[in-house]
């Protein structure tokens, strides 16, 4: 049994536009901002990867730090770094 | 919640001991590439590179404490225990070179060894340490519920 | 070794006849006791290791999960008149994400059918970690949930009711605080009880959504006849979840039941309008929501705490850096300057062992054989010893602090840049005291292909025991300039791993970059305890592997130059001579003559041994016959040459047993032969036409 690990799936299966109405991906979240996870644009094995770590549409997140480095994020308990790609593919409903 | 911390007596720690830490590793830095030989400091360019880190993580408290915001807190905070750190590594150090020439090599223990050893990290170790008690006891208690 | 120590009995020999008990029960075999197979699962961070260490004691032994890359820990108690034989499974945050580590814990749970499973969960964090629990639930395994770092949480102001949680989960929730060992007992009752059948565990089921049920028992109806070895609802929705490995599973058995779950699958997409992997955790995290606000209170909030102060500087976007690049300068100092007094101690103490040796021995050959060959071996490893634990120590010390995430974390960006991830950031690092520890440290990469990656290039980076040749060198050849030509071998070391790490992605994996994303724990201050444990553990395992080799090795270099008997030691008579000379034709383009060719040939060993043996066959005033031997130029070749050849025998051994693959191991040992002589030609030619 062999198992791999990338970014792989047709992502054209779930257009990111049929869901992008009023939200904006993580990586354009002001330091200190809040807002619920609406969608997550990737393949199996990341969302698989995210969903364990308790990223999913419906959770709270709050922005901690966001600077060239990534982002880092407080969400379900759990202070989490990601790199900007993959915060770039995770849209968030803003939340004042 | 609300947190009142003495924002003028942060303020003047890390103006002082910023200043202090910056003077200390310019000299370090001038001494290595120069060569000039000063009391109490060692020819070292990367320890003067760490005492200037320090003094800058100190200097960018200043501007947060001004804005009176709380967050500002953890610049002379984490400064103070990175000071803390490097002081008891070179005191650590300092102890084991010592042993290795007195009981390896045999030779006496005498003022000038100790003097060749020390750096004035070293003797700044006691007042860091209070400065951290200090924090521990007025500042993070107040952070609890 | 055939037999396992016990807590009565450490002794592992079959045959130990020493106490009359062993030899009593020789005769008199006891009745067996009941063993009991535990599989012990939890999220990364959560204490695993700890709570592992305190049920097994010091009675664990290691191994390799059959296969595969992994390592397996096993550990055994006995309590109760049973025997608890412990498996420790790798930290995941989910069974469902395809990493090799989620793989090997799936395999043992199905397969294997361990009698209790113990998922250790973090208190202070219950939402996350009972999504793991979820999916073990529905793997029908029997669970007892040890809920670790409460006293974390009573810090927090968190509080729990064990007892509803225990009764919502259906399982029994042991409370534990596994850094002070309180709640073992318990546990360990809580065990025998559910494997005997005295205590229930009835992990509760997740509930979906009408047609997400509606689906699953539509695939139930048709698995249930077909399978029985594996719980037909988890087959059920995994099979949903176009889980690949159980695809192929039933495909083998049952074909049409794929297609039918592939069309029960796209409907739920379209329906939902998200992946059915959302799908499903998101009806998971609602049942754990409903559990947690049913059992979790919390009593006081801290608006800021110790970590968030110190992220607050760390992750500074300019103050970052700086901090690294000083906690790395403190480490240097650390393993270097303040290990001194010890490393010179035990340099001191071979000196008087070996001089005792020469005096008292009077057949000369033994001597030799134990002064020039084992001492001098083995002092050149013992010497460095210190060296090696104090970098082990520091190591764990910040990895248990919690900063080393939040280090790859800033890293990343730019090891991406060259191909690498942000991980790869501690085995570089590690590298620099020796590579053997950075080869191992690569384990918490998940990836496979960074992973390897990043172990082809950690050779590269200049290791501790490369030091003494170049500041002899660079000494004796370049004088007031010594300390930049240290330097730039530094900076090369790591612009070729870079360069070299960006070649291999481009060609072998085509520019493919897995994501990064690191959970950061809370710092916390490790225990002195555990440090000490993490630092001896890896410190004997290097140990055992390094020292090892090179006391061999040592014995068979000397074995090379005092043979044939008569010849002079290291002289051109001896096989190690004959070796060097026959050789010798390769590298007169570089200006190496045989005794240099010889001393990098015994270098394979470990590369402090290219000093000794230039010491050997030269003679001991180096500072004069060198210059005599090799021109500036080709020093710095041989520089560059020590620098990026082969990884020492160590390291290649450390390779093969983490990639399991001799092809990798050997094309890391091929590549950078090949670099090194290329580098060193290409020296040699350009400086000989500039200067």
């Amino acid at each position: 049994m062999r198992k791999r690990f990338g970014w792989t799936r047709k992502l054209q299966e779930f257009p990111k536009e049929k869901h992008l109405g009023g939200l904006i991906p993580l990586i354009n979240m002001p330091k200190n901002g809040e807002g619920i996870v609406r969608y997550i644009w990737a393949g199996r094995g990341i969302i698989n990867r995210l969903l364990g770590m308790g990223i999913r549409p419906g959770a709270k997140v709050k922005v901690l730090e966001n600077s060239m480095y990534g982002v880092v994020i407080l969400i379900n308990g759990t202070k989490i770094g990601l790199c900007p790609r993959l915060a770039s593919r995770i849209y968030v409903e803003q939340a004042w | 919640m609300h947190q009142k911390i003495s924002f003028g007596l942060a303020i003047t720690v890390s103006i002082v001991f910023g200043l202090t830490y910056l003077i200390i590793g310019c000299l370090e830095i001038i001494s290595a590439i120069l060569g000039l030989n000063i009391p109490l400091i060692p020819h070292d360019f990367m320890g003067g590179f760490v005492n200037i880190t320090t003094a800058t993580i100190y200097f960018f408290g200043i501007k947060e404490l001004l804005n009176q915001d709380v967050r500002g807190i953890a610049f002379p905070f984490f400064g103070t225990i990175f000071g803390l750190g490097f002081s008891g590594l070179y005191l650590l150090i300092m102890l084991s070179s010592i042993a290795t020439k007195t009981i390896i090599y045999n030779e006496r223990l005498t003022t000038t060894i100790l003097l060749e050893e020390i750096r004035i990290e070293i003797l700044l170790l006691p007042i860091l340490a209070i400065v951290l008690l200090w924090f521990r006891n007025h500042i993070l208690r107040k952070f609890s519920y | 070794m055939s037999r396992k120590p016990s807590r009565k009995c450490p002794s592992n020999s079959k045959f130990c006849l020493i106490c009359p008990l062993r030899f009593f029960r020789k005769i008199f075999p006891a009745k067996p006791a009941r063993k009991i197979v535990i599989g012990v699962i939890g999220n990364p961070n959560v204490g695993k290791s700890t709570l592992f260490n305190e049920l097994t004691g010091a009675k664990q032994y290691v191994a390799n999960w059959p296969g595969k890359t992994v390592e397996k820990k096993e550990g055994i108690r006995f309590w109760k008149g049973c025997e608890l034989h412990f498996v420790d499974l790798p930290g995941t945050y989910s069974l469902s994400a395809s990493s090799l580590d989620e793989l090997v814990s799936q395999e043992f749970i199905l397969n294997e059918k361990p009698d209790v499973i113990i998922d250790i969960v973090d208190a202070s964090n219950l939402e996350r970690h009972l999504y793991l629990f979820l999916e073990l639930a529905e793997m029908g395994a029997r669970i007892i949930i040890a809920l670790n770092k409460i006293d974390i949480a009573k810090a927090k102001g968190i509080q729990i009711d064990v007892e509803k949680l225990s009764k919502l989960l259906g399982t029994p929730v042991i409370s534990t605080v596994a850094t002070r060992g309180e709640g073992i007992s318990r546990l360990c009752d809580a065990i025998v009880g559910v494997a005997l059948g005295t205590i229930k565990s009835n992990p509760v089921l997740v509930k979906y959504s009408e047609d997400v049920e509606e689906a699953i028992r539509l695939l139930e109806e048709k698995i249930r006849q077909k399978i029985e070895k594996y719980p037909s609802r988890w087959i059920a929705i995994r099979l949903l979840l176009k889980d690949r490995d159980v695809i192929n599973l039933v495909s083998k058995v049952a074909p049409e039941i794929i297609k039918e779950a592939e069309k029960l699958t796209y409907r739920l997409e379209k329906k939902y309008g998200q992946p059915i992997e959302t799908i499903i955790a998101e009806q998971k995290y609602r049942l754990i929501e409903k559990i947690v606000s049913e059992t979790v209170k919390y009593v006081g909030h801290p608006i800021l705490d110790v970590t968030d102060l110190i992220d607050t500087v760390v992750l500074n976007k300019y103050l970052a850096i700086p901090i690294f690049i000083s906690i790395l300068w403190a480490i240097f100092l650390f393993t270097f300057d303040a290990a001194t007094f010890l490393v010179e101690g035990i340099d001191f103490l071979f000196e008087i062992l070996a001089d005792f040796a020469r005096n008292n021995i009077p057949n000369e050959l033994i001597a030799s054989l134990i002064t020039d060959g084992i001492i001098a071996g083995l002092g050149s490893v013992l010497v460095f010893v210190p060296n090696i634990f104090f970098l082990f120590l520091a190591v764990s010390f910040l990895e248990d602090s919690g900063y080393f995430a939040r280090a790859a974390f800033i890293f990343d960006r730019i090891m991406r840049k060259v191909g690498l991830h942000g991980k790869s950031v501690i085995p570089l690092i590690l590298g620099l005291g020796c590579n053997v520890p950075a080869v191992m440290a690569t384990r918490g990469i998940e990836s496979e292909e960074d992973r390897l990656l990043t172990i082809a290039v950690a050779p590269l980076v200049p290791c501790s025991a490369r030091f003494p040749v170049f500041i002899l060198l660079a000494g004796i050849f370049f004088g007031k300039m010594a300390a930049i030509v240290m330097l730039s071998m530094y900076l090369l070391g790591f612009a070729l791993a870079f360069l070299i790490a960006l070649i291999v992605r481009k060609i072998f994996y085509k520019g493919r970059i897995s994501p990064f994303i690191i959970e950061m724990p809370p710092y916390s201050r490790p225990s002195l305890k555990s440090i000490s444990l993490h630092m001896w553990i890896r410190g004997s395992h290097f140990l055992k592997k390094a020292g090892g080799i090179i006391f061999l090795m040592s014995i068979v270099i000397w074995f090379l130059a005092s043979m044939p008997p008569g010849v002079e030691f290291g002289g051109p008579e001896s096989y190690a001579g004959i070796i060097g000379k026959s050789l010798e034709f390769l590298f007169k383009p570089l200006g190496f003559d045989w005794r240099i060719v010889t001393a990098l040939i015994f270098g394979f060993v470990a590369k402090e041994v290219v000093i000794d043996s230039l010491g050997v066959l030269l003679g001991q005033n180096l500072e004069e016959v060198l210059p005599q031997i090799l021109t500036p130029i080709s020093a710095y070749a041989l520089m560059v040459f020590v620098l990026i050849y082969t990884p020492c025998i160590a390291t290649i051994a450390t390779i093969r047993s983490e990639t399991h693959s001799w092809k990798w191991t050997l094309f890391v040992v091929a590549y950078e032969l090949i670099l090194a002589y290329l580098l060193a030609f290409l020296i040699v030619f350009i400086g000989n036409l500039i200067f």
